[in-house]
């Protein structure tokens, strides 16, 4: 422990990141003490993963989802009370419809599109959680289930209420399984990125829309009216979704000469992510058409591909995805010119 | 709270100054990041009491293992003597969170007021 006036490390928990870069740049016991409590903390979560209850059956044929939809009941014990399950009628719970719709729209676009089934592609169950909390101004993944507020109703709505969110949500479950993106600095922007280009490409697949009639904003229809804004985020024009007397202005910005430097949010995942969001919406809408044709399987390739690393930083992700784009499309097509070119225009490649 | 269950470790000085932050979720927005101050020197001898015991209960909290997922939110708590330079520093995730932390962001004094002895 440090003398009373000496500064002391954060109590509370170390994020793995954190450890992680220990391990690969501290010195020989700094290493060894890194090791020691990841090791600590796997076997932590060993204990503590069956311990709840046991996980509800997965999809036994491909391409059908499995879903589970539990009420939180305004507590905050996950995964609460099982109200509908796969097949089900409506309940009359617009919230547990709205995820039992939403999570079905989401592994429909990535089984039509991609052809994965679910998650882990191999057909895992999808488990939401309505009403979770008091009011709670939230959604959010936990390495093994969604999770949805009812929102405060002063400046937001039910999380469920917005099919991008739900889907933003699943896909922190793909990129977890598949890049295992660190969730810090560049490479949290970039998960958060691909959970909201995902999950704008779902909302644009369910309602059949172009890159000309989509809207490119996340959680459009989140904020109450009292709230002056139109969205949490814009991909076409970071930093404008809005500007409110309670909320501030939207902090994301577009190109990387804006590159916010901050350590809370862990290091602006969700405010730097507004530059890769960009560079995917310049790309859809300069090829056109429907995003999830062409962009979309370049992003999907590029998430996929091993040699996106988890601490993968902006250029690394750009450099991939031009590499995508030419083996998919050809390395004098359109769309890996159109790629590498929305990259260069929010600054990330030169 | 019970404020009369301090440690008797006091961390509280009067020139101390506690900042209390929400950080990360699906929504990140400058207007709800907005930190909240608590200088101790403003603070009469039963609120200090139990703001100490507030930070007592964070250290009881300490050692447990990061959460898992993306979109997760967070407190940290910062002690900080003279301006700006932080003494301590305390982080968890809003699941692991005492009650009296959360009204503490949530109220900052009035939650000193508000909570029984």
């Amino acid at each position: 422990m440090a003398g009373r006036h000496g500064f002391q490390a954060p109590a509370g928990f170390m994020p793995p990141h954190v450890l992680e870069r220990i391990m690969s740049h501290g010195n020989t016991r700094l290493q060894q003490c890194a090791r020691m409590t990841l090791q600590a903390d796997a076997q932590f979560r060993l204990r503590n993963a069956s311990a709840p209850m046991a996980r509800p059956a997965d999809s036994d044929r491909p391409g059908q989802a499995a879903r589970y939809i539990y009420s939180a009941g305004n507590q905050q014990t996950l995964p609460g009370n099982l109200v509908r399950q796969e097949g089900a009628p409506e309940s009359g719970d617009i919230a547990v419809d709205e995820a039992y719709q939403w999570l079905g729209a989401t592994h429909l676009f990535y089984w039509q599109v991609f052809e994965r089934d679910s998650i882990d592609s191999d057909g895992m169950a999808l488990l939401g959680t309505v009403h979770y909390g008091e009011a709670y101004d939230n959604a959010f993944w936990n390495g093994a289930q969604m999770v949805f507020g009812d929102g405060d109703g002063e400046l937001f709505n039910r999380f469920t209420a917005a099919l991008d969110v739900v889907a933003h949500e699943l896909t922190h479950g793909v990129i977890e399984r598949e890049a295992g993106l660190v969730y810090a600095d560049q490479s949290g922007a970039l998960n958060e990125s691909l959970a909201d280009v995902f999950g704008a490409m779902v909302k644009q697949h369910h309602f059949e829309q172009n890159v000309e009639e989509a809207d490119w904003l996340i959680g459009e229809g989140l904020l109450t009216d009292r709230v002056n804004g139109r969205a949490l985020r814009s991909m076409a024009k970071p930093g404008t979704a809005y500007d409110d007397p309670v909320l501030g202005k939207d902090p994301q910005p577009g190109h990387m000469d804006d590159f916010v430097r901050t350590s809370s949010d862990n290091g602006g995942v969700h405010i730097n992510s507004g530059i890769p969001n960009r560079a995917f919406y310049l790309a859809a809408t300069s090829l056109g058409g429907f995003a999830w044709e062409q962009a979309g399987p370049v992003w999907f390739d590029a998430l996929t591909d091993s040699r996106l690393q988890r601490d993968g930083d902006f250029v690394q992700f750009a450099r991939l995805t031009v590499d995508c784009a030419a083996k998919r499309f050809g390395s004098d097509s359109a769309a890996m010119r159109f790629v590498n070119q929305a990259w260069i225009d929010v600054g990330v490649l030169s | 709270m019970t404020g009369d269950e301090s440690s008797g470790n006091d961390l509280l000085e009067p020139t101390s100054v506690i900042v209390v932050t929400r950080e990360g979720g699906f929504v990140v927005t400058p207007g709800l990041s907005a930190p909240r101050k608590i200088e101790c020197r403003q603070l009469n001898a039963r609120q200090r009491r139990r703001l100490q015991a507030v930070l007592d209960e964070l250290d009881r909290h300490g050692g447990e293992s990061a959460p898992t997922g993306a979109d997760r939110r967070s407190f940290r708590v910062t002690l900080e003597v003279t301006a700006g330079c932080p003494r301590r520093e305390w982080e968890l995730d809003e699941s692991a969170a005492p009650r009296s932390l959360i009204g503490l962001w949530k109220r900052g004094v009035e939650e000193l007021d508000e909570s029984a002895d």
